[in-house]
């Protein structure tokens, strides 16, 4: 009986071993999942961005892909900034700050939207080059856009 | 008699107990086989990788330089089928290279991101061969790498820009 009991025990204890095993290995899986989520959320709120038509380029009316009319960006940052389309812009770029940057052929920056989380605890930055187009001397400057998520 | 069957039990315990120990090691087995060799499913980084690419590559070309306005596709296939443009002392080959350069070390290597960007004449005009000018070779040379090229068509032939990300 005695016997029978030690070994159920030892049973026990070795699978109480193996869940706490399991469950560490999980907890780690789970933060790298988290940590994943965040960094396709930065990826999400960039390609809205870089294809919103408040910022977008167009010749002939054909939209261009990952290119930002330079005479656009003030006017889309006030726009973003108004009280009545503060909701409508928050649901595509949540809390974040996103930048315009030049690069090249000289090196500048604009933020065209800014809103943070109260005490928020990570910020994910993701950056894509894009084009930027002055129509007006019809050039292309080299630019990033960069968007730095609150969570 | 009870000496043997008392030996008997014991043997049949020891047995339970080896029977455990083995389906437990298993277990364990398959755990550490499963989370070692468990495929990562993150496909974030690459997708930003590829991205990055993809656009650092397309945009560059557009991009419109100091040098009588001309894009750096423009520069590149005049660099390619001559030189015989100049700016500012420099052949078309020297130039667009230093405006490259810059481009590339003001956001990939600031980002961390190691790369070689090449241009690349056709050697043949009937094939799709294609031999990089070592002039134009900008980076560092990488053993693995995802890679990213455009088609530029000159008065000539055909160039290639080359783009490499170094994984």
């Amino acid at each position: 009986m005695v016997e029978n009991i030690g070994v159920l025990v030892i049973f026990f204890v070795l699978i109480v071993i193996a869940m706490i095993f399991y469950f560490a290995f999980q907890s780690a899986s789970i933060e790298e999942k988290q940590g994943e989520l965040k960094i396709r959320n930065a990826l999400e709120i960039t390609s809205k961005v870089s294809m919103l038509p408040e910022l977008q380029c167009r010749k002939n009316n054909v939209a261009e892909a990952h290119c930002f009319d330079a005479l656009k960006i003030d006017s889309a940052k006030l726009l973003f900034a108004q009280t009545q389309n503060e909701d409508y812009y928050f649901q595509q770029m949540g809390f974040s700050t996103i930048k315009v940057k030049w690069i090249y052929p000289y090196n500048d920056e604009k933020q065209i939207y800014h809103k943070t989380m109260p005490e928020y605890t990570n910020n994910d930055t993701s950056r894509i080059p894009i084009s930027l187009y002055d129509p007006i001397t019809n050039s292309y400057d080299y630019g990033i856009l960069e968007v730095n998520v609150y969570s | 008699m009870e000496k043997i069957k008392k030996s008997k039990k014991g043997q049949m315990e020891l047995l339970g107990i080896a029977i455990v120990i083995v389906i437990i090691l298993v277990g364990v087995m398959f755990f550490f086989l499963f989370a070692i060799t468990g495929e990562n499913t993150s496909i974030a980084p690459s997708v930003i990788r590829t991205q990055i690419g993809a656009n650092t590559i397309n945009t560059l070309l557009k991009t419109t330089t100091l040098c009588k306005k001309l894009t750096i596709s423009e520069l590149i296939t005049d660099c390619v089928d001559g030189p015989n443009l100049e700016c500012s002392g420099k052949n078309s080959c020297e130039y667009v290279k230093s405006q490259i350069s810059y481009i590339l070390e003001n956001t990939l290597t600031n980002w961390g991101i190691d790369y070689q960007f090449d241009i690349l004449k056709q050697t043949n005009t009937a094939g799709n061969e294609f031999t990089p000018i070592g002039e134009m070779d900008i980076g560092s040379a990488c053993t693995s790498q995802e890679h990213f090229e455009q088609l530029l068509p000159t008065q000539i032939s055909y160039a290639k820009a080359s783009l490499n990300l170094c994984n």
